[in-house]
């Protein structure tokens, strides 16, 4: 994967996140996280991965759920 | 409205799914405690809808893997009953029981004793008994949404081992779409009359081209599809909806598939009222409107022309015209699973609903009648018959119904649910008034209904279905309405008018049955009163 792609993909992923916590996008970065994203508590959590599983086909697994928590990590999940 | 959702799971993403709704979670797994305990959050005044959709296997617990009796289901019938017995203002959704597939009997889940398929079978009997005896119960069968969409999309292992959510994101949503459909229907909020067209919407093909016996209508291929689209829209005349046409056709020719067709379901006498020339739909919409004394903003317009669908959406923005499905094939499913829920949802069904088409043509009979005979004369002819019920329980389902749907003969264009009725007769201090009507035509069940506050003498709601508007039975309701305020010892009663757009046919009502006002007020709203003591008995 390009590093374009790469950039593309955290985009998509910042503009997911922040549609799904209600914030603004620029609240949120590549480095963005539960541990330092207030709105991103556990619950929402849980919306954003089945929300995430929906939009992009990714079949979450108890795995992924605990640990894609993070922008970066959810992002290297898109097909 | 304000809603709090109770569960035994974790349904935290139906929040999200109904959004705008204000809804409130209860405790996490404490569904039984929620119902029976008196001071729990679903108890509190403010909330008006309880959603309590619980996870079948999960209140089954061991006896889910045959180990038991299903002692909580039973437990929790007990306390949903109880819950509904004592707050009869709020609506309650709860979901009938529907088993997952994981059966640990298999294919001797048929036979045996203990199949789960004869357990879901014996709840949800018990459950239905409990939803006949509490109006304000509101049942939800969720095995079509999985029939249809299937349990490996609905779902998901990984998000129930994770955190007890037990669907998807796509479950969530269709379980959000179904709640509100069924909430409207419910709260009978629904249109009544269904326009259609004909050539490539009721058969296949073009009359005018093919001939009566020419178009698609048959037992088999794509004449099927329209015949069995038929069918479900004769169905759907049995629940109340009235059928129109609306079609550009010589009438003569269209007439004709009525008569020698013997592939058609529908029958002329099926069709409350009939369009069928050259003129735009738009027009023949609005006149069918006229005839039949109801709003555009009732119907629901079905034509396969894109171009005629785009012409009534911006002429008639209130007409709901839904797109038209690509293939003849889908013309049943699309119907039945998306028209109906939509736009035609009723959870109750009365005899009125059952015999609307009927009472539709009764009144054309009438209104040929009247065109003969003066007024005195005419109603004489018709052999009127009235009668006038008080409080009665297993009448304010039609009652309700009436407040939601009537516009045009509504002095005051309350709209009540079930769920308020209930609570006006539990309190004593209101009385609901219905009146059944009949003449030589027909049978025309509940036309009229009056909603009195016995303690201050005032008539609340006093509103008649269109459909015997000009034959004075409004008269004895008013009596009767007077009659019951005497007997509480009021001297004098209040009537109210609140104009609205649709209503304007009834702003001198009050005026000429004998009342005065006594105020007019800045919102266009007027009181008035009448004296009724025994010294002056009142004519009508």
């Amino acid at each position: 994967m390009t590093d374009d792609q790469k950039q593309d993909k955290i985009q998509t992923t910042v503009r997911f996140i922040a549609s799904t916590l209600d914030i603004p996008e620029d609240e949120l970065g590549p480095d963005s996280s539960m541990d330092n994203t207030p709105a991103w508590d556990s619950s929402e959590h849980m919306n954003i991965c089945l929300l995430f599983e929906q939009k992009f086909g990714v079949p979450m697994n108890m795995d992924i759920i605990i640990s894609a928590t993070s922008i970066r990590a959810l992002a290297a999940l898109i097909p | 409205m304000k809603a709090i959702l109770l569960s035994n799971i974790n349904m935290q993403p139906l929040v999200r799914a109904l959004r705008p709704w204000d809804i409130s979670v209860g405790t996490y797994n404490s569904l039984l405690a929620d119902l029976s305990t008196a001071g729990s959050p679903a108890a509190a005044a403010e909330v008006t809808h309880v959603f309590c959709l619980y996870d079948s296997d999960t209140l089954m617990g061991d006896a889910f893997y045959g180990d038991g009796p299903p002692e909580r289901c039973d437990m929790f019938l007990q306390a949903l009953d109880g819950f509904c017995a004592r707050h009869t203002d709020k609506v309650v959704v709860a979901n009938l029981f529907s088993f997952s597939s994981n059966r640990w009997l298999g294919f001797a889940d048929v036979l045996h004793a203990d199949s789960l398929r004869g357990r879901q079978a014996d709840l949800n009997a018990k459950l239905v008994a409990i939803g006949k005896s509490h109006p304000n119960l509101l049942l939800l069968d969720l095995d079509p949404l999985m029939r249809r969409h299937g349990e490996d999309a609905l779902i998901s292992n990984a998000f129930w081992y994770t955190a007890r959510i037990r669907y998807s994101a796509r479950m969530f949503e269709l379980l959000a779409q179904t709640i509100r459909q069924a909430i409207n229907a419910h709260a009978q909020r629904c249109k009544k009359v269904l326009i259609l067209d004909l050539d490539d919407t009721l058969w296949g093909g073009i009359v005018g081209e093919a001939g009566p016996l020419g178009v698609a209508l048959s037992e088999d291929g794509t004449g099927l599809c329209y015949r069995d689209f038929q069918r479900c829209i004769k169905a759907a005349t049995r629940t109340g909806i009235l059928l129109a046409i609306a079609s550009k056709n010589n009438e003569a020719d269209a007439m004709e598939v009525f008569a020698e067709n013997k592939m058609m379901v529908l029958r002329r006498e099926d069709f409350a009222a009939l369009a069928i020339n050259w003129r735009p739909k738009v027009e023949n919409i609005v006149e069918i409107a006229n005839e039949l004394n109801l709003g555009t903003d009732s119907f629901v317009f079905i034509d396969d022309n894109p171009v005629e669908r785009d012409a009534v959406r911006k002429a008639l923005p209130d007409v709901a015209v839904p797109d038209f499905p690509a293939r003849p094939e889908e013309l049943a499913t699309w119907f039945t699973q998306k028209i109906v829920p939509e736009y035609f949802g009723k959870y109750a069904i009365s005899d009125e609903d059952a015999a609307k088409t009927e009472q539709y043509r009764a009144n054309r009979a009438r209104q040929q009648l009247a065109a003969s005979f003066d007024l005195d004369a005419y109603l004489g002819e018709l052999g009127i018959e009235c009668s006038i019920s008080v409080n009665k329980d297993d009448r304010l389902t039609r009652a309700a119904q009436m407040t939601q749907k009537t516009n045009q003969f509504n002095l005051t264009t309350r709209r009540y649910e079930v769920t308020d009725l209930a609570r006006f007769v539990r309190s004593h201090e209101h009385a609901v008034l219905m009146l059944d009507y009949k003449d030589r035509f027909g049978d025309e069940g509940a036309v009229a209904l009056a909603i009195v506050d016995l303690a201050e003498g005032r008539i609340d709601t006093f509103l008649e279905s269109c459909r015997v508007i000009g034959r004075r039975v409004e008269d004895r309701l008013l009596d009767k309405a007077i009659e019951l305020c005497r007997g509480h010892g009021h001297q004098r009663i209040i009537g109210e008018y609140i104009p609205t757009r649709k209503n304007q046919m009834v702003a001198q009502f009050y005026d000429s049955h004998g009342f005065v006002t006594l105020s007019k007020h800045e919102d266009g709203r007027i009181t008035y009163e009448k004296a009724i003591d025994d010294r002056r008995p009142e004519a009508g």
